[in-house]
């Protein structure tokens, strides 16, 4: 905010505060002289009296300097505005308009949507532009940021705005303005942002620090959102995989938010057909609260081979669209062969592995995800490996560096690895060859023992795919129950780089990659590492299964404790992680997609969007994948190559992030965190004229300062008047004033002294 | 009635009388009037002129007019005897010349309640001298209690005029050393000047055996202040000058002037001296009282 004059000129009245003080220099009151004897008994205090006699004149000198002062600034007119010192309201301004035109934009209300809303408004402030005025439109979908030629083109560009997926925040878009704006230094800078105050659009955002670095420019915030709009939202979707297995059933769950009074809506699971059309396979009633958020889960069985899509409606309409729908994409297939190698007997060694991921029973109703084949660990070069997606080795001893290197070339071309590290490693020197810390990404240090059962695997989060089914349970799992007494010490790669090998070997011939911490356990030692090998990828897990309970040297009770359900799901996801091929299936809006075609021979696919276009995309043929970055619009797309018959299909989904359709309210602290202290909101027109009035023209502060200045001459009358009071022996004064006084000749007496001689003598 | 009275003794109607021995006058008779009427009766100026025989006496003194009377022995008492000699000093200097708006100046009331003393002592057969001094003793009139003394006194007081300086303590010193009798001193002065030399003039008055009145005449202004606003003050006798905020000084001044007054009281007190503090506003009654109760108090 600035302080601006209508009429400067008459600032220069401000000089008349030399008045006062010429007048105290040159024509100091002059004391009133007075002759008087007694005046011994004023002089012990002369010296107070003096200094409280000029603090008196200086106050008053203060007092009359404030208020001439105050009368100049009265008369000047000053406004109170944020565009700057010495404003004239009507000279041309570059001005920015903001668009928010994120999906959410969409939300109804008066039969309006907010982007129209905003466009209608945009259209009222553009018609208080000044003549001549520089006008630029920005939105958060991005594109070209320059100024319009002209205003009508601008408010054709207004009148195109679209809602979209943002390809940036609205902080950032802000951004673009202010640097627009300071191409035209000349002009006077208005930014204009309509946005419609909602979570989506400001949780975790700030444009505070924005405003205040570019003070100079007056910004405007236009709130278009919308109070009481009724809204069903199918916020976000999870899947139990999105790699099923044939014949087993796929997990849905989505999350739902209410806004408005309870009701009840239908929500349906609609599978997209062969014909392009989505066929109805489940419909669930809902109980939606008001303002409470939810869950619906859906079982999909019966599920055929290949790439599958689907939606999640919501049954009818409300005043939001672009929530009511979320897509999903999977890709269902046979189980994935499994190569399980574990030490001699192997059938020991290996049970809880292969129990684990391919159990008994399911394996003999042909319902396993995976189909594994144990072997023993010392057949592993004899056995060919060539039809295998995966491989398991439990506990294995040092191996042989060639086996390594066939190792690292096997899972390099798109293969799963998962080593549970064991007692036979045992000689960690053996152990550590260069092949070995190629592959695992690192190498193993020393075997920790915790013999009081007080470690046990705590991860920090959930995040990483592999604990993704723990997230439904949260904190219930019972980590603790399921100690771990040793476990190998694995330092990755990058770390071993810096500290040096402790064996002083060097670090593996150009392995800059290295395995990454996944899961760790309580004493801060990683339990499960990642490591990207190629397009396959290596799963460490740093203490073995391969031992029985009743083994007294056991070193852990990870499958030999009660119920042991999180090792079963850690074996399973560990190993769907190390042979998953990272497709991009789920996708947020405006993310670009990558896509395993597992051919090479391909030079281009075509990906078919939502709205039913096609266009072309690369495939990179050295990795044989294909990436997709118009992905803005939701829904679900496809991708095929290599023609109709014998080509690859592969699809994805791609979904409206949550803060593109949460158009909740922000509360009031929010926007003060958001938009910083004493932001002021314009919801009509009337505020938005006023608002564009107050930073053109300002708000006049006239009253206020001839008010002050009229307080300012009443405080010094009644001190002048404490000092200067009129004296009520005026008379006295005139007549005795000064020395003359003194001089006084006593009464004339009448007649003489011979008179009064005589008259005592009669 | 008593109204009327009051009314020859305000300074401001005395004022318009200008022969001072009708002033004189006017004062006594004023005062006389009113005494009659007060509850001062006892100080009627009837005074009494025998007493009773006593061993010693001389036998020709014994009243026989009375005896025949009363037939007891009354002594016919000597004028001498009777009648205290009073010394009329008055403070002729600079700072006395000053009024602020009142219609007598120090000088003026001194001189009219000086007169009027002198006229009342007089009648009573009062011895009655006048010593005018300022920084030194310049006009004197020796006691005597004719009635021409009276056109005499007043004539002087009549001519004096105001001159600069005083020095009060050196004046009573040789006012004290002039005297040879017990006198009755009334000093008539503001005493605006040291106040240490001018007590030990009063003590050494004391100590030679007179009686002293102490009339402290202070102008009106001088005991109010009542001025406002930047005023600056000239010193009559010093020409000295002080600019002072009046409105913020009058409260120290009033304390100090006060205060001044008490000390003279206190030291007064102590002395034996009859202190009679009087301002120009006030009227004569108070002095002329003052004499008498000191008259009475003598015998």
């Amino acid at each position: 905010m600035g302080l601006s004059f209508l009429t400067p000129a008459l600032l220069a009245g401000a000089a008349l505060v030399a008045v006062p003080v010429i007048l105290h220099l040159i024509m100091r009151r002059k004391p009133v002289p007075r002759a008087f004897p007694a005046m011994r008994f004023l002089r012990q205090r002369a010296a107070a009296n003096r200094r409280r006699l000029r603090v008196s004149h200086l106050l008053l000198l203060l007092l009359r300097m404030a208020a001439l002062t105050g009368l100049a600034l009265g008369l000047a007119r000053p406004t109170l505005r944020g565009a700057g010192w010495l404003a004239d309201g009507e000279k041309p301004v570059a001005a920015v308009l903001v668009f928010d035109t994120n999906p959410r934009m969409e939300l109804r209300q008066a039969n309006r949507t907010r982007l129209q809303e905003a466009a209608a408004l945009a259209r009222a402030l553009a018609a208080k532009l000044p003549a001549a005025s520089q006008v630029a439109v920005i939105d958060t979908g991005g594109g070209p940021v320059s100024f319009s030629p002209t205003v009508a083109a601008a408010l054709t560009r207004v009148d195109r705005l679209a809602v979209g997926t943002a390809s940036q925040t609205l902080p950032a878009a802000m951004q673009e303005g202010f640097r627009l704006l300071a191409t035209l230094p000349d002009l006077r800078h208005e930014m204009v942002v309509f946005t419609d105050c909602s979570q989506g659009a400001w949780e975790g955002r700030t444009a505070a620090d924005l405003v205040s670095a570019n003070a100079d420019t007056a910004v405007l915030w236009v709130d278009v959102g919308a109070e009481g709009a009724q809204n069903f939202s199918l916020e976000a979707i999870d899947l139990s995989t999105d790699q099923p297995t044939t014949g087993l059933g796929l997990g849905l769950t989505v999350e739902t938010r209410r806004s408005g009074p309870d009701a009840n809506r239908p929500v349906a699971v609609e599978m997209l057909g062969a014909d392009g059309r989505y066929a109805r396979r489940a419909v669930k009633p809902v109980t939606w609260k008001e303002g409470q958020s939810g869950q619906v889960e859906f079982e999909v069985t019966g599920l055929e081979p290949g790439v599958r899509q689907g939606r999640v409606v919501l049954d009818g309409s409300d005043d939001m669209e672009a929530d009511n729908t979320r897509f999903f994409t999977v890709e269902v297939g046979t189980p994935s062969k499994i190569l399980v190698a574990a030490p001699q007997p192997a059938a020991d060694t290996g049970r809880f592995l292969l129990q684990a991921i391919a159990p008994a029973a399911l394996r003999k109703a042909g319902k396993g995800r995976f189909d594994a084949t144990l072997i023993d660990i010392g057949k592993l070069d004899a056995t060919p490996w060539d039809g295998y997606q995966g491989m398991l080795l439990a506990d294995p001893p040092p191996l042989p560096p060639r086996t390594l290197d066939l190792l690292w070339q096997w899972v390099a071309g798109g293969r799963g690895l998962v080593v549970w590290l064991g007692p036979r490693a045992a000689d960690a020197g053996r152990f550590n060859s260069d092949a070995a810390r190629k592959l695992l990404g690192g190498r193993i240090v020393r075997v920790w023992r915790n013999p009081r059962e007080d470690n046990f695997l705590a991860p920090a989060n959930l995040d990483h795919p592999i604990l993704g089914p723990f997230r439904r349970v949260g904190d219930a799992v019972p980590w603790q129950d399921f100690p771990i007494e040793r476990l190998w010490e694995f330092e990755p790669n990058d770390l071993a780089d810096g500290a040096g090998p402790a064996d002083g070997a060097g670090p593996a011939d150009g392995a800059v990659d290295s395995a990454i911490p996944v899961v760790t356990y309580r004493n801060g030692l990683p339990a499960i590492l990642e490591h990207r090998v190629g397009q396959g990828t290596v799963v460490t897990v740093t203490t073995p299964v391969s031992q029985s309970a009743d083994d007294p040297d056991a070193w852990n009770m990870l499958a030999t404790g009660f119920e042991p359900w999180p090792f079963v799901i850690l074996a399973n996801e560990t190993l769907l992680h190390a042979i998953d091929t990272a497709d991009d299936r789920n996708i947020v809006a405006g993310a670009s997609a990558v896509l395993h075609l597992q051919r090479r021979d391909v030079a281009t696919a075509f990906v078919s969007t939502p709205g039913g276009d096609d266009f072309p995309a690369p495939v990179d043929q050295r990795r044989g994948t294909v990436t997709v970055t118009t992905t803005q619009v939701p829904g679900n797309y496809r991708v095929r190559s290599g023609g109709d018959v014998g080509g690859i299909v592969r699809g994805f989904s791609s979904n409206l992030a949550a803060d593109c359709i949460d158009a909740r309210r922000l509360a009031d602290a929010g926007l003060v965190a958001a938009l910083g202290a004493g932001y002021r909101l314009a919801q009509s027109e009337a505020e938005l004229v006023r608002d564009v009035r107050l930073e053109r023209v300002g708000a006049e502060l006239s009253g206020w300062f001839i008010l002050l200045a009229a307080l300012v001459m009443a405080a010094d009358w009644i001190v002048a008047n404490r000092f200067y009071a009129p004296r009520d022996d005026a008379g006295f004064a005139g007549a005795n004033a000064g020395p003359s006084t003194v001089q006084k000749a006593p009464p004339p007496l009448l007649g003489g002294a011979g008179m009064a001689v005589r008259g005592a003598d009669a | 009635m008593v109204r009327a009275v009051e009314e020859y003794l305000k300074p401001q109607v005395v004022r318009q009388i200008a022969r001072l021995d009708l002033r004189a006058q006017f004062i006594v008779k004023g005062f006389l009037q009113g005494l009659h009427a007060s509850p001062y009766q006892g100080f009627s100026v009837e005074f009494s002129e025998h007493r009773k025989y006593t061993h010693g006496d001389d036998p020709k003194d014994i009243d026989w007019l009375v005896y025949a009377k009363t037939d007891k022995h009354y002594v016919k008492k000597f004028e001498a005897e009777t009648n205290i000699t009073g010394y009329l000093a008055i403070d002729a200097s600079a700072s006395m010349a000053y009024t602020h708006r009142q219609e007598l100046t120090k000088l003026d009331y001194s001189i009219s309640l000086a007169a009027a003393l002198c006229w009342l002592m007089i009648h009573q057969q009062d011895p009655c001298g006048l010593m005018v001094f300022d920084e030194k003793l310049h006009s004197s009139l020796p006691a005597r209690s004719k009635r021409s003394q009276i056109a005499q006194v007043l004539s002087v007081l009549s001519k004096v005029k105001p001159s600069r300086r005083t020095d009060i303590a050196r004046s009573l010193i040789q006012i004290g050393a002039m005297l040879r009798h017990r006198s009755l001193v009334m000093v008539f002065s503001d005493l605006l000047a040291d106040p240490e030399p001018i007590r030990d003039a009063l003590l050494r008055l004391r100590h030679r055996g007179h009686d002293v009145i102490l009339f402290h005449v202070l102008d009106e202004a001088e005991v109010t202040f009542p001025f406002d606003g930047m005023v600056e003050f000239t010193e009559p006798e010093t020409e000295e000058k002080l600019v002072v905020d009046a409105d913020g000084a009058r409260r120290e001044y009033l304390v100090a002037v006060q205060a001044f007054r008490e000390d003279y009281r206190r030291t007064c007190f102590h002395a034996g001296i009859d202190y009679v503090p009087l301002d120009t506003s006030m009227q004569f009654d108070r002095a002329l009282m003052e004499y008498l109760v000191s008259r009475r108090n003598r015998f």
